[in-house]
């Protein structure tokens, strides 16, 4: 008896197994993937090295009254899927080169560094801050950044299709108890295309549970291989009935930023 | 009138029907009645600050606010700052909470050498340890926008701020929400701490749950003591359940009308039920004294009631015409609650005599005649009694001292008039709740361990976007923060000014010598750009053109409130340039407005009521010297009401101020009865002493019952809870008391002086048509005119066979003939009688007596029944004077019927001496 040749597969088989291995890179939208799984796609497909976007910011009232900032943003992507990121004030005139800095951290007590062009020198900025509404818009600043994978624990939750595209719906809670005291939010919702991996809708729900904002990402389109952007994204406030349009303007991925780009140096140079 | 009631009364099924229908139409209503607790309908309307004030709310938020004080002798504890928390999550949570600012919730700004932190003042979960509790602590107090603000400088009281949606009128709501906060301070509330809540909408709730105790208690006693004078009066249950049926159906019906039309039982409206009781209690006195009179007379009950229609209809009409009218003058004001008051109890009083008309005459038909009519107070056997020897007095008394009643009640109205130099203008809505009340126990501690539980705002306007940004701007702010501050009339204001200030010390390590507004305004615009977001929404408006200061505070009367206005716009004017406009508002603002409004309004209204009233009164009795004289008893009341209220400090506010007007409408309705009835007696006597005598027996009870009714049930007001409800039943007692007593001396005196004519006898008169055209007398006479000769001389009627005039009487009278036939005679020595002529309709008789005062010449005696006008001088001197033009056509005529006699008697005498000549000639010859 050869047990060796009982455990070889047929040799049939086996190429057929090679020949799926090969094509095995290709996203296939799979029957049944995990919360985690499919943000740890959207995540993977989505990320860039590095990324430079000039955006205008309209900040509408309830009563619909608007004021536009313009700011130009730099993210980089980093060791342990850490981001640094860089803001600066483009418009209006009185607030030009007002910078922020952020470096992301694992435990998610970011280093976070403000600086105002009247003043001589920048300010560190605690994290706690991270709920706090950036700059008068609608949005905070953790709703600023990438998804933070590590401190989110998400789950399926169906599908649904959005402006005609079949999305899968992922519901994300805090991680732990530290985290949910970081957070503004209970609870929030997002929409992944299925096709994709792009975000294309986000849901906050506040500390009561009731429903605070609404993003949605418009004009996608593809910046470097698989990486998806949305050139117009919208965040609305339900509960306040206020809404901040972002437009950008100009993207340039993948330019090879450097670590010493983000720095306080950098922060304090101003024009770009 | 008179006929449409009979008609009405013959009717019983018909006016069953339409009664019943109507009621019908108004219960359905009923329920959609709004009630409406709030202070709103005090503001103007049309005022163009409430513009402003919904502008302000849209940009910068609401002003009204419900604050939770927690206090403790220590906030600044893990235990403290738990409960914080917990009722700060638990409020945010309840229906309507837009948002709550408390300890937990507001962030810090702290700069500690090149760090600066703006997080959450106190953290989540709230951190036990005390070096951070001693942080917090620290960086509470040093925050020149939280102390003052929410945290006491002693640490012992942190206040939660809850911003509502406004739903000013939803009663349910406020009672939800309130109920909802309460339960939440009896979950966190807990040994060593105190809690409790305080703003406007609790001060609705108490203020809607005092007035619902009030009708629910006062009302009712109210009532009670009515029908108990009701019962003492007539002595018999038909007394006391006509005029409540009466009563419940009109209030019904009103009841009805308002929620049908969309006018709100408020604060003011929920006195018209009390005032269609009092009001129609009045009327229905009158007509059922009337019908028992008649009832006593010995009429059958169906001629009783007819009788009492045909009394009662121009009195009731009248009254109910001027008590309308009064109170709808207020409609004309421009407080929306005063022209809702005005409309509600015009529509109730126009119910009230619609009902009275209907239903009574009905009711008394079906009601078995009472027994013991000659038990009640009016009857004519009671007239022997104690009151009727007192109104004897009394008359007696006006005769006597008629000089010295109208000198007094000169001195009382001149002394009113030096008590209302004193009179203020000032509503003040906690004053108004009883001294023990919750809500101003809380307020005068949450003063005392906070500050002010009120607010208002001023808003400065740059007229440009991110003109708020320039330090130029934000100094002058500042400024006038200082200034407020100085005045000591407030506790606490926040504005931007407070926020830049600490973010640049901060921004400064702390260090407290940057706590000033710095000179760049690309620092400033900066620093705005970190603190835009909600907590900051309040204080800069969107586009930065507009800053608001929320200025806390204590002072709860309008006159206090509007001091301080003046002052904040008198130092505006001073020192902001013209381009920066800053203006005070609130809602305590606007009402303020409204007070200012009111006097005006009200003395506006009086004028009005006054004014239409005698002119009405002059149109009944033709006359505008009557008018005006029918108006002094009325007046002096009001004017010693005010003055009272100078003297003794009682403000004039949204409840006193109405004190006059209804005193008005009820006092004026005695007047008009008595007026009415002492012109009756004097049709009928012709004796004005007599006529005073008898009108105050016969209007004297009524009207003495009515009136102590009156004073008894708005004494019983003395029993309310709301210290205007109070001040109200008071007031209106005295002006009551005065108004008794100015009728019964004061009316009496002036209508002495007059002989009242009234356009009812004059419609009811009828002349026979061929009299006023040919006699001589009322040649060139209209009807009209002829008539009112008739009613100021006096209308005998002759029975045949009574002698006139007797030859050898002397007399100053002439007469006319108006219908019948007399015979003028001379009766000779030798007993004979010789009838010399007879006298028809349009002849006139006794002239000689107005030129000579001889005696009468021949003698008159009536041949058949006959009605005869006597004029004497007194009449003709009424005439000359009342009706000048018509007198001097009678006096025209009078000339040419004492020509026609001279003539006559010249011719005659010629005629005699002619045939004397004649005969005188044949007799002449032969004598020498």
């Amino acid at each position: 008896m050869n047990v060796l040749a009982l455990l070889r597969p047929p040799t049939g088989y086996l190429w057929i197994a090679l020949g799926l291995a090969a094509v095995a890179p290709l996203p296939m939208p799979a029957a049944a993937q995990s919360g985690p799984e499919i943000m740890q796609k959207h995540r993977q497909v989505n990320r860039v090295k590095d990324e430079e976007e000039q955006l205008v910011l309209r900040l509408v009232s309830k009563s619909g009254a608007m004021k536009e900032r313009r700011v130009v943003r730099f993210t980089m992507n980093g060791a342990d899927d850490l981001n640094k990121i860089l803001i600066r004030f483009l418009a209006p005139r009185d607030v030009e080169n007002t910078a922020l800095l952020t470096w992301e951290a694992k435990d998610g007590n970011d280093d976070q560094w403000l600086y105002l062009p009247a003043t001589r020198n920048p300010k560190r900025i605690a994290a706690a801050g991270k709920k706090n509404r950036f700059m008068g818009t609608d949005f905070t600043y953790e709703d600023l950044r990438p998804e933070n994978l590590a401190v989110h624990t998400y789950t399926s939750a169906g599908d649904e299709a959005i402006d005609g595209q079949d999305c899968w719906l992922i519901e994300s809670v805090p991680a732990n108890e530290r985290v949910a005291a970081d957070t503004a939010y209970r609870k929030r919702r997002l929409w992944i295309r299925k096709d994709n991996y792009a975000l294309v809708k986000r849901e906050y729900y506040d500390k009561q549970g009731r429903l605070e904002k609404i993003e949605s990402l418009r004009k996608l389109v593809s910046v470097t291989g698989t990486a998806w952007r949305s050139n117009e994204f919208e965040m609305q406030d339900v509960q306040n009935g206020t809404k901040t349009v972002v437009v950008v303007e100009r993207r340039a991925v993948d330019r090879g930023l450097k670590d010493d780009f983000f720095s306080e140096a950098e922060l304090t140079r101003g024009g770009s | 009138m008179a006929r449409l009631l009979l008609w009405t009364f013959e009717r019983p099924l018909l006016t069953a029907v339409v009664v019943a229908v109507l009621t019908a139409l108004a219960a359905v209503h009923i329920p959609k009645l709004e009630m409406d607790p709030s202070a709103e309908g005090l503001m103007v309307a049309n005022d163009p600050a409430r513009v402003l004030y919904e502008q302000v709310k849209r940009r910068f938020g609401s002003d009204n606010l419900t604050v939770v004080v927690v206090k403790a002798d220590d906030v600044f504890t893990p235990t403290v700052l738990r409960a914080v928390q917990r009722l700060t999550e638990g409020l945010e949570r309840l229906d309507g909470v837009t948002r709550v600012e408390s300890l937990t919730t507001v962030r810090n700004i702290r700069g500690d050498g090149d760090r600066l932190d703006t997080e959450p003042l106190v953290g989540s979960p709230v951190p036990d340890d005390p070096a951070t509790i001693a942080r917090i602590r620290g960086d509470a107090l040093g925050n020149r926008v939280f102390v003052g603000n929410i945290v006491s400088a002693d640490a012992r009281a942190t206040a939660i701020t809850v911003y509502t949606d406004s739903r000013p009128r939803d009663g349910a709501f406020n009672e939800r929400f309130t109920e909802g906060v309460e339960s939440l301070i009896r979950q966190v509330t807990a040994p060593g701490l105190t809690i409790y809540q305080i703003g406007e909408i609790l001060t609705r709730v108490t203020n809607q749950r005092y007035l619902d105790h009030d009708q629910r208690t006062i009302v009712p006693i109210g009532v009670g003591v009515l029908l108990l004078v009701l019962f003492l009066a007539f002595r018999t249950p038909q007394g006391m359940v006509v005029p409540t049926a009466t009563a419940l159906l009109s209030i019904v019906w009103t009841l009805g009308a308002m929620a049908y039309i969309g006018v709100p039982m408020n604060l003011l409206t929920s006195v018209v039920p009390s005032l269609l009781i009092a009001i129609g209690f009045t009327e229905d006195i009158h007509m059922l004294v009337a019908y028992h009179a008649s009832l006593e007379h010995g009429r059958p009950k169906l001629d009783a009631i007819r009788e009492m229609l045909a009394e009662s209809a121009l009195p009731l009409t009248i009254t109910s015409a001027t008590t309308v009218v009064g109170f709808g003058t207020l409609i004309f004001t421009d407080v929306t609650m005063l022209v809702q008051f005005g409309v509600a109890s015009s529509l109730g009083l126009t119910a009230n005599f619609l009902v009275t008309m209907l239903v009574v005459p009905q009711m008394l038909r079906y009601w078995p005649v009472p027994r013991h009519i000659r038990r009640s107070a009016f009857a004519d056997g009671a007239r022997e009694g104690p009151l009727l020897r007192f109104l004897d007095g009394l008359g007696r008394f006006n005769l006597k001292h008629r000089r010295a009643i109208l000198v007094t009640a000169g001195l009382v109205a001149a002394g009113s008039l030096v008590g209302w130099l004193g009179l203020r203008v000032d509503t003040d809505f906690l004053t108004l709740l009883p001294k023990d009340s919750i809500v101003r126990q809380r307020v005068a501690d949450f003063g005392r361990a906070l500050g002010g539980a009120l607010n208002f705002y001023v808003v400065v306007d740059t007229g440009r976007p991110d003109g708020v940004k320039d330090p130029q701007v934000l100094r002058k702010i500042a400024g006038l923060q200082d200034f407020l501050a100085g005045t000591g009339k407030v506790s606490k204001t926040v504005s931007v000014t407070d926020y830049i200030r600490k973010m640049h010390r901060e921004m400064n390590g702390g260090d407290p010598a940057f706590e000033v507004i710095p000179d760049n305004a690309d620092l400033i615009a900066q620093y705005m750009l970190l603190l835009e977001g909600r907590d900051f929404a309040k204080f800069v408006d969107f586009d930065a053109s507009g800053a608001n200061i929320v200025v806390r505070h204590n002072r709860t009367g309008s006159n206090a409130i509007s001091a301080l206005r003046h002052e904040i716009e008198d130092y505006i004017h001073r020192e902001f340039p013209p381009t920066l406009v800053a203006r005070p508002t609130g809602e305590a603002i606007l009402t303020n407005n409204a007070m200012d409004f009111l006097a005006v309004n009200e003395l506006q209204s009086l004028v009005s009521t006054f004014v239409v009233i005698a002119l009405i009164h002059a149109a009944l009795f033709m006359s505008f010297t009557v008018g005006f004289l029918s108006m002094i008893p009325n007046v002096i009341p009001v004017l010693s009401v005010y003055g009272l209220m100078g003297l003794v400090g009682i403000p004039l506010n949204i409840s006193t101020a109405l004190v006059a007007t209804i005193a008005i409408g009820i006092a004026v309705d005695d007047t008009v009865h008595h007026m009415i009835t002492y012109n009756r007696q004097l049709q009928e006597h012709h004796d004005q002493e007599r006529a005073m005598f008898n009108t105050l027996r016969a209007q004297g009870p009524p009207i003495i019952y009515v009136s102590l009714a009156l004073v008894a049930s708005f004494l019983v007001l003395l029993f309310g809870s709301i210290v205007s409800t109070v001040q109200f039943g008071l007031l209106s007692a005295f002006v009551m008391a005065m108004a008794l007593i100015g009728e019964l001396t004061l009316t009496p005196v002036l209508m002495g002086t007059m002989r009242l004519v009234t356009l009812w006898d004059m419609l009811l008169l009828k002349m026979n048509v061929e009299v006023i055209r040919h006699a001589p007398l009322f040649e060139g006479l209209s009807r009209w005119e002829a008539r009112k000769i008739v009613l100021l001389g006096k209308l005998e009627t002759v029975g045949a066979g009574t002698l006139v005039l007797r030859k050898g009487d002397t007399g100053d009278e002439l007469y006319m003939v108006i219908t019948g036939r007399l015979h003028v005679f001379n009766r000779r020595p030798d007993g004979r009688e010789t009838v010399l002529a007879e006298l028809t309709p349009g002849a006139v008789f006794g002239e000689m007596a107005l030129v000579t005062r001889e005696v009468r010449s021949a003698s008159v005696v009536a041949a058949t029944d006959a009605e005869v006008l006597r004029l004497d001088f007194a009449a003709l001197e009424r005439i000359r004077r009342r009706f000048p033009y018509t007198g001097a056509k009678l006096f025209r005529n009078l000339a040419r019927v004492l020509a026609e006699r001279l003539r006559k008697t010249t011719g005659a005498l010629v005629a005699d001496d002619a045939a004397a000549a004649a005969s005188d000639v044949r007799a002449a010859p032969g004598s020498a």
